[in-house]
C-alpha cells in the first residue's frame, strides 16, 4: 500500500549494515523501519546510521522502510526519500521521487530491500 | 463566494483633495512582481511554471504563437523550485542560512506589454519588456507554533503508517486465500480508514503550511526590476526605460508566550524605493510604519513617509504622518479610523488627515477545502 514502490538488493559482508534515510525538498516526512516484520524504528525526518545489525545474521532478511512525506511547502510539490546502506560489499544510495498532486496532500513511499 | 466590503465615512474632516503625490507604504514595500509594477499592469493571468520542462514549453508557446515578442505575457518563476533537492531537508528549509534564504525565495518576474503609438488607437509600435527579481536575504525564523502543528502531524502520520501496514499484511493474506472473506472485509474498512487519515493529514499540513506565512524575527527583503522599449520588436534597437528598487527590513514579534496561541503581534517595518527614468534624477521614498495587533480585533499602526522629489520635479519633498486605528466589530464589520497630517497638496498646504469610518462586508469569504 505505497504510492511509490522501489525493490532493491544489497549483499551484506561480515560487518554491521547501517541504515540511513533523509525526505527531501523541504519536506515534513515520518518513517517506518522494519526488518521483516519486526519494527526497528518510527522517527520523524532524517534518520542517520541506524544499526540494522551483523551481515550474517540480517542476511536473508528484508529491511522493509515506509515513509509518509506531507507537502508542507508551500513553494513546491515535489517529493523525495533517498536511501542509504552501508557496511556491506559497498555503500548503496538510491533515492525515490514523485509529486503530490493536491497542495498539502501526502505520498507513502517504501522501499523493499533485499539483504544477501 | 467572495467577501466584497462598502467603506462608509461617518466622519471625514479635511481630507485631502488635490492629492499629487498619494503614496502609501505598501506601495513602497518589495513587490512581490517588480517587472509588473514597473510596466505598470496588473496581469490577470500570469503564468507561473513549476518545472524547467513547463517553462521551455511555455515561452516555445508564447514566442512560436506571438511570431516574435509575445505581447501581454505575464510570468513569475521560482528557479530554484524548478529543480529537484533531494538533500534539502525540512530543518534546512524552516531554518535556512542567508545563502539558502535567497535561494528559496528568489523570484523572477517578466512581463511585456504593447509600446503604444503615438494616438490611442493607431497600433503599437513594438513591446515593452519589464524583467524584476524579488528575494529575502533573511527571513525571519519558523513561528513558534510550527512546533505544535509538527506535534499534531505526527500522530496523524503515525496512524496512516499503521493502516498502510495492516492493508499491506492483509493483501498479502487474502494473496495466499483470495476466499477470506472476513480478510476482504477487514482489507475494505482499513483502506477507507487510510483514506479519511490521510484527508486529515492534509488538512492539518495545510495549516503548517500556512504558518510559513507567518515567520517571526528579521526579515530583509529586496527587489529590482528594469523595463526596456523595443521598436518593432527589434532587439537591436532597444531602449531601457524605467528601473527601480526596493530594500524592506522588518522585525515581527508575536505578542504572547512562544507555544501560546494567540493574535496578538508587534511588526516594525521601514521601506525604502527608489525609482529612476531615463533623463530624469531618481525619485527616492522612504518610511517606516509600526503595526500593534493588540488581539484579533484592536489593531493600532502609525506610519511616517517620506518623498524626495527629483530636481526636475515641479513638486517639493514632502512627508506623511499617519496613525491608523482598526477596530473588527465582527468579521464582517470593520470600525477605522486615521488621523494625521498628508503629503503637501498642490497648493503647499498639508491637509489634515481624519477618517473615522465602517468597513461592511457581504457575503461569505471562500473556504478551500483539503481534500
Amino acid at each position: 500500500m505505497a504510492d511509490v514502490t522501489v525493490d532493491k538488493n544489497y549483499k551484506v559482508g561480515d560487518g554491521k549494515v547501517e541504515f540511513s534515510l533523509l525526505v527531501g525538498e523541504g519536506q515534513f516526512g515520518r518513517s517506518d523501519v522494519r526488518l521483516n516484520t519486526q519494527r526497528l524504528l518510527r522517527a520523524s525526518g532524517s534518520i542517520g546510521n541506524l544499526l540494522v545489525g551483523n551481515g550474517p545474521e540480517v542476511q536473508g532478511k528484508t529491511l522493509r522502510i515506509r515513509t509518509v512525506v506531507n507537502d508542507t511547502v508551500a513553494a513546491t510539490n515535489k517529493m523525495s526519500v533517498t536511501y542509504k546502506l552501508s557496511g556491506g560489499a559497498k555503500d548503496l544510495e538510491f533515492t525515490s521521487k514523485d509529486t503530490v498532486d493536491k497542495e498539502g496532500g501526502n505520498l507513502i513511499f517504501e522501499a523493499n530491500i533485499d539483504l544477501t | 463566494m467572495r467577501t466584497t466590503s462598502l467603506a462608509l465615512l461617518v466622519f471625514a474632516a479635511s481630507v485631502t483633495g488635490a492629492r499629487a503625490q498619494s503614496v502609501a507604504i505598501d506601495d513602497l514595500a518589495a513587490p512581490q512582481s517588480p517587472a509588473f509594477i514597473l510596466l505598470g499592469v496588473s496581469p490577470a493571468n500570469v503564468e507561473r511554471p513549476e518545472t524547467p520542462k513547463a517553462l521551455t514549453l511555455n515561452l516555445i508557446d508564447k514566442v512560436t504563437t506571438a511570431n516574435g515578442l509575445p505581447r501581454n505575457y505575464a510570468l513569475s518563476v521560482a528557479p530554484y523550485w524548478l529543480a529537484s533537492h533531494p538533500n534539502l531537508t525540512f530543518e534546512q528549509y524552516q531554518n535556512p542560512d542567508v545563502k539558502q534564504s535567497i535561494l528559496q525565495t528568489f523570484l523572477l518576474s517578466v512581463g511585456t506589454v504593447p509600446l503604444p503609438g503615438a494616438t490611442s488607437s493607431a497600433d503599437p509600435i513594438g513591446t515593452k519588456i519589464g524583467l524584476g527579481v524579488r528575494t529575502a536575504i533573511f527571513n525571519g525564523r519558523a513561528n513558534p507554533r510550527l512546533a505544535l502543528a509538527i506535534a499534531e502531524l505526527e500522530p496523524v502520520d503515525d496512524i496512516i503508517l499503521d493502516l498502510a501496514e495492516k492493508v499491506a499484511e492483509l493483501k498479502k493474506v487474502i494473496a495466499k486465500n483470495p476466499k477470506d472473506a472476513e480478510a476482504t472485509k477487514n482489507l475494505a474498512a482499513a483502506e477507507q480508514e487510510l483514506a479519511t487519515a490521510r484527508k486529515e493529514a492534509a488538512s492539518v499540513t495545510l495549516n503548517l503550511q500556512a504558518l510559513d506565512a507567518e515567520r517571526v524575527g528579521f526579515f530583509l527583503t529586496v527587489a529590482g526590476g528594469q523595463v526596456w522599449s523595443v521598436l518593432d520588436d527589434d532587439t537591436s534597437r532597444a531602449r531601457a526605460e524605467k528601473r527601480g528598487f526596493w530594500v524592506t527590513p522588518s522585525y515581527r514579534w508575536r505578542g504572547c508566550a512562544a507555544m501560546a496561541e494567540c493574535e496578538s503581534s508587534f511588526e516594525a517595518i521601514a521601506v525604502v524605493r527608489t525609482l529612476k527614468e531615463p533623463e530624469l534624477d531618481a525619485v527616492v521614498d522612504y518610511g517606516a510604519r509600526a503595526v500593534w495587533k493588540a488581539n484579533k480585533q484592536f489593531t493600532v499602526s502609525i506610519e511616517a513617509l517620506r518623498r524626495n522629489q527629483s530636481e526636475d520635479s515641479v513638486e517639493d519633498d514632502s512627508n506623511r504622518t499617519v496613525g491608523l486605528l482598526e477596530y473588527r466589530i465582527r468579521q464582517d464589520l470593520i470600525l477605522f479610523g486615521s488621523f494625521g497630517k498628508d503629503f503637501k497638496d498642490i497648493t503647499g498646504t498639508k491637509p489634515l488627515v481624519s477618517l473615522l469610518g465602517l468597513n461592511l462586508g457581504f457575503g461569505k469569504a471562500s473556504v478551500i477545502k483539503a481534500r
